[in-house]
């Protein structure tokens, strides 16, 4: 928190996002962050224009080739760049991340926010739904959502348009469509119950009492005393959810259902690479420090958000 | 407390309800037969004969009430897959083993985690806090399946310290252990820092400073009991998790867990394993959950158990 | 840190070690799949089954040739329908009981009852009244065209002529112990209730883990089974498996793709390295059902532009065979090479008949499903040839993994442009990949039909000459592969084992291990 100690001061007319912006400067590592995941984005928007090759294309004469001249990072059992398919891969790993982080802590926050801050018979429900949607293992739903749309209804009657149409867009999003609806649809549950339990906890503390007893509104309260008050730990455990998110990737490419190939998901990569370790240790070892990057920087960067919103890190 | 936890574990009844029909209509409802081969598929007599013998030539409705009936007098049915063994054979075979494993991979994630946690917070931003925030991160970077077979190389096949794979002795149970609970260990680490951080801040905190209370009572009384909250909220699912057994784990050093059922029984249509160990996989969950509501109620009295207090 | 690390290995070893007694030879394996399933009345056969119950005849692979197994004699009528087996004498099993001829009709018939619901019982179909039973318009169980003679003689009736019969007997029709099975229903494989016949015997099983067969000391030649326990455990990764034999924890193993350049390159592995033919063929079949496949002209284009030669030598890598035809060789029916069959890979002749298809350079070509069921090999082929195809057609190729058993089922129906498949010999004849996998018998709406191919497979089944049926075998290969193009062979896989010195493994082209032939040296 040294770096935090000189902001005792609070500046006259500064609103609370400023002084949160002005904190949040300060935090070298949180700079660094989100630094690194700037480039990151850049190289997956520019990707065609960064990468050596497309991550398509193989030459099968060069299959396994060692990092070398040619390929500087090596190529896999394709002969395809595996630097390209780094630089395209942060495409997949990236959205993956956001879409499944939005999803998971919008849908979290709120529910649980609502459930903990209102108590009682409406808590009482929300959970009964909650235990309900936890205790289903998340896994088997994913697997049976992948399933289910992948094959297709097994060409059954059962082919409305809109089915069409999201194996359609999976098709189009190289099979990460369906991975990231499957995330979402699973991971603000736990979000959900965290929340409520802080904001039970909080709705508890003196200082939401008071606001209480000084006849605040709800959503003010909820606002500037609960949210800010919860949001740190959340912030770090979405962080946390992310990489969880790209193992989760990973594990369904392990066990075949998950990115289409040629699609270059790191996860794919890393799951494909690793019965090659011993033989072919770039195969695995650069997606995995591909990934370990990105995550330093999430982690990074929650941290900084954290330090940045938390009221009482004075 | 009594009545709260009997009305709580009441209420797994119709939690398995709900579950149990969402899983037969889900299962049901995806295409592909459990008694097709991937290389030939059979010919429509020896699939009619093998549907009758198992009584999948019924109405949907009645396999389901069938299925029910035998459920509540404690029998969950044949493995389509392994006709000899029932998934009761299945889950009494199979679940000791994940569970051991569970426990260890969970006492590891906790060990490992919880101080890391402690001391980053402790020294927030000096070089402790970053380097065993730096194994945090690469603790949750490396996935099971890269992480196991590089434990393997190094202490079994370099070293030579510990047997490769397989389970039956507590060598065998180190490499897989390890590999299970250090990505959890990391996410415990990362939020027993943030949640201490928050936590040394209140004024609670700052009173028993100046009471003039030893700083380890305060971290351990005071700081410590807060903080852990959030930490136990994701010990229940952990526990699940874990205990109901993890693929990946098991299949890289061979133990001969629970895990793949759950993936093989969807990919097999073994409608009674699938229904078997999702139902079980929400028991252990629910149990856990309420473990933690009550856990939550003995650190912080504030809070009751059944969320009414 | 060496001194402790020698002295923890010694202690693992002694835990793993410590139950057989000295002297005895033990090998130590791994299986990739559950040892449960061991019935071979009711179930595909596996390592477990095949090596503890006989069946009447077996094949050998190496000499090609059917040898004796239960039956030690047998003689075929002059019309080649009616089979007689005279079964070994003196031979009991493992509970001291006669094997007698009523233990292989009842095993026959256990397999066609339709109450067992057996998924191979299609094979025996034919055998007199089998088809009949088994769909359940026959309730009699006798009536099955297989009969004991005396105590000691099988007789076994066909519904017409078939050559290949009695190789086909190498890998169905077991001798199984009816008064077990009867006392103990599906529980009878168990250890505590397993009666069996053959060289070895279950004595400790463990879900998922491990198997422990002991020689059997009735096995009519015990005195030549050598090694005197088999400790199969389960490993699912063959990664894992490759690494518990480079620290000696198992005594052979199947190389994974990815460490054979490794293996052949390192000194001590070379040396223990073993490459050899299997009898399993991969190939791709084309949709015929839908644009635009069903056009012949296409179906050979994009064989055309297939580089098989490629696949095996970069991507399989292991000593495959890149196949011209459906049949491996080795097999009764393998069409030589020379012969020509087959569409050799020329990217520029399929660029010119796709153009006179209607498709100069891929233009107009709907995008194009290749399906496999999800894997890393079959998923690595399929990028390979996702490539090819839009490298030398200009197709639009994309890929389907698609997991679990609805796999086969939706290929057959149509679900895919092009879906990826693989078969193992069950015994070394053409009929056992024509008429299970191609003929319109089987079945499989998307692939295309032939009249002719059926005709020939029909008539080759039945055929005696062996010079004619091998005629009609390649002429049916020539329609079905060549002038149709209605299936891609594509290779025929390879064995890549390493084996320790001290172990002499019989290798078998076969799918299962017979470890009644192999020998552990001291």
């Amino acid at each position: 928190m040294s770096g935090a100690v000189a902001m005792t001061t609070p500046e006259f007319g500064a609103s609370p996002a400023q002084r949160a912006w002005r904190r949040w400067r300060r935090n070298r590592a949180a700079v660094f962050g989100a630094t690194t995941l700037i480039v990151l984005i850049l190289m997956a928007l520019f990707a065609p224009w960064i990468a050596p090759y497309g991550f398509a294309d193989g030459d099968i004469y060069a299959t396994y080739a060692a990092p070398g001249e040619r390929f500087w990072l090596g190529a896999d059992f394709l002969g395809r760049d595996l630097l390209s398919r780094i630089i395209y891969g942060t495409r997949i790993s990236l959205s993956v991340a956001f879409l499944g982080a939005f999803f998971a802590l919008s849908i979290g926050l709120t529910y649980g926010v609502i459930s903990g801050y209102y108590g009682g018979r409406l808590d009482n429900l929300m959970m009964r739904v909650v235990d309900i949607l936890y205790a289903f293992p998340s896994l088997l739903f994913i697997i049976l959502l992948m399933v289910t749309f992948k094959t297709g209804f097994g060409g059954s009657a059962v082919d409305h348009p809109l089915l069409a149409w999201v194996r359609v867009v999976d098709q189009q999003m190289g099979g990460m469509f369906l991975i990231v609806v499957g995330i979402s649809l699973t991971s603000w549950v736990a979000i959900a119950r965290l929340t409520r339990g802080m904001t039970l906890s909080l709705r508890h503390s003196d200082y939401v009492q008071a606001a209480v007893a000084l006849g605040a509104r709800d959503a003010r309260i909820l606002a500037r005393h609960v949210v800010p008050g919860i949001f740190g730990p959340l912030i770090i455990r979405v962080t946390l959810l992310i990489p969880q998110f790209i193992a989760t990737e990973a594990f369904l490419s392990f066990i075949g259902i998950g990115a289409t190939p040629p699609t270059p998901s790191w996860g794919m990569m890393i799951a494909e690479g690793f019965t090659s370790m011993r033989s072919y240790p770039h195969l695995a070892l650069y997606p995995g420090l591909a990934l370990a990057i990105v995550m330093l920087a999430f982690n990074f960067l929650g941290d900084g958000l954290r330090d940045a919103f938390d009221p009482h890190a004075r | 407390m009594l009545t709260v936890v009997v009305r709580r574990v009441l209420s797994l009844v119709p939690v398995l309800f709900v579950i149990s029909v969402v899983t037969f209509v889900l299962m049901t409802a995806v295409p592909g037969s459990p008694f097709s081969t991937e290389d030939k598929p059979l010919p429509p007599q020896i699939q009619a004969n093998l549907e009758a013998y198992y009584d999948l030539d019924r109405p949907l409705f009645e396999q389901y009430l069938t299925y029910m009936g035998n459920v509540l007098r404690g029998d969950l049915g044949p493995s389509y897959m392994q006709r000899n063994r029932s998934v009761n054979d299945i889950i009494a075979a199979h679940l000791p083993v994940s569970a051991v494993l569970g426990v260890l991979g969970l006492a590891v994630a906790v060990l490992v985690g919880l101080p890391m946690g402690i001391v980053s917070a402790l020294r927030p931003n000096t070089w402790i806090d970053h380097l065993a925030m730096f194994f945090a991160v690469a603790g949750v970077s490396v996935p099971a399946m890269t992480l196991g077979p590089l434990l393997i190389w190094f202490f079994a096949l370099e070293l030579g310290w510990l047997p490769v794979a397989r389970w039956g002795t507590w060598q065998q149970a180190v490499l897989p252990a390890i590999t299970l609970g250090i990505g959890h260990a990391a996410v415990i680490a990362r939020l027993t820092r943030a949640s201490m951080l928050q936590v040394v801040h209140e004024d609670f905190i700052r009173t028993a400073r100046a009471k003039g209370l030893p700083e380890s009572r305060v971290v351990v009384k005071h700081a410590l009991r807060n903080a852990l909250i959030p930490v136990v909220t994701i010990l229940g699912p952990l526990f699940a998790a874990l205990v109901t057994g993890s693929l990946v784990v098991e299949q890289i050093f061979a133990v001969p867990g629970l895990g793949r059922y759950f993936v093989d029984s969807v990919s097999g249509r073994d409608y009674p394993v699938i229904m078997g160990t999702t139902l079980l996989f929400a028991t252990v969950l629910v149990v856990a959950n309420l473990v933690v509501d009550i856990t939550y109620a003995v650190i912080d009295p504030r809070i009751g158990i059944g969320g009414d207090a | 840190m060496r001194i402790r690390a020698r002295w923890l290995t010694a202690l693992t070893a002694a835990l793993v070690l410590a139950a057989p007694i000295m002297a005895q030879t033990t090998l130590n394996v791994s299986l990739n799949q559950d040892p449960f399933i061991i019935d071979p009345t009711t179930n595909w056969l596996y390592d477990v089954s095949a090596n503890q119950f006989v069946t009447l005849v077996g094949y050998d692979f190496t000499a090609g040739a059917v040898i004796p197994a239960g039956a030690e004699s047998w003689t075929v009528s002059d019309d080649g329908t009616t089979y007689t087996f005279t079964l070994r004498e003196g031979w009991t099993w493992s509970d001291g009981t006669p094997v007698t001829a009523d233990d292989y009709v009842y095993s026959f018939q256990r397999i066609v009852d339709p109450a067992t619901a057996a998924p191979m019982a299609y094979r025996l179909y034919v055998i007199e009244g089998a088809q009949a039973i088994n769909q359940g318009e026959v309730a009699d169980l006798t009536t099955l065209g297989v009969r004991a003679l005396d105590e000691r003689t099988v007789q076994i009736d066909l519904i017409a002529p078939a050559s290949w019969f009695l190789s086909s007997l190498g890998s169905i029709g077991h001798a199984v112990p009816r008064w077990a099975i009867e006392a103990h229903g599906d529980q009878w494989t168990l250890p505590e209730n397993i009666v069996v016949n053959g060289p070895y015997k279950l004595t400790q099983l463990e879900p998922e883990n491990l198997a422990v067969l002991e020689k059997n000391p009735t096995y009519f030649a015990a005195d030549d089974v050598q090694i005197d326990v088999v400790n199969l455990y389960v490993v699912p990764q063959e990664s894992t498996a490759m690494a518990l034999y480079e620290n000696g924890e198992i005594d052979t193993v199947d190389v994974p793709a990815s460490d054979l350049e490794r293996v052949r390159n390192a000194p001590e592995l070379s040396a223990e390295y073993y490459n050899g033919p299997r009898f399993v063929l991969y190939y791709y079949n084309f949709n015929a059902l839908q644009a635009p496949f069903d056009d012949v002209r296409v179906r050979r284009a994009f064989a055309m532009a297939t580089d098989k030669q490629a696949i095996v030598d970069f991507i399989t890598r292991g000593g495959e065979v890149a196949a011209p035809t459906l049949t491996p060789p080795g097999s009764v029916g393998h069409v030589d090479p020379s012969a020509g069959v087959g569409i050799p890979f020329d990217p520029e002749a399929a660029r010119a008949l796709l153009a006179e298809a209607g498709y100069p350079g891929g233009a107009g070509l709907p995008t194009i499903t290749l399906a496999f069921n999800a894997s890393e090999t079959h998923s690595r082929i399929a990028q390979a040839v996702q490539q090819m195809w839009q490298n030398e057609l200009g197709a639009t190729v994309e890929l389907q993994p698609v997991e679990g058993s609805s796999y086969a089922q939706m290929g057959r129906e149509g679900a895919f442009s092009v879906w990826r498949m693989g078969w193992g010999m069950d015994y070394p004849d053409a009929n056992n990949i024509h008429a299970e996998l191609f003929t319109s018998d089987v079945g499989i709406a998307a692939i295309v039909r032939n009249a002719e191919y059926d005709r020939l497979i029909a008539e080759a089944a039945i055929e005696s000459d062996p010079a004619r049926r091998l005629e009609m075998y390649t002429e049916a290969e020539r329609i079905l592969v060549e002038e149709e193009a209605g299936t891609m062979p594509i290779y025929w896989y390879a064995e890549n084992l390493l084996v320790k010195p001290y172990l002499e493994r019989i290798q078998s082209p076969s799918l299962n291990r017979e470890f009644w032939k192999w020998s552990v040296r001291n």
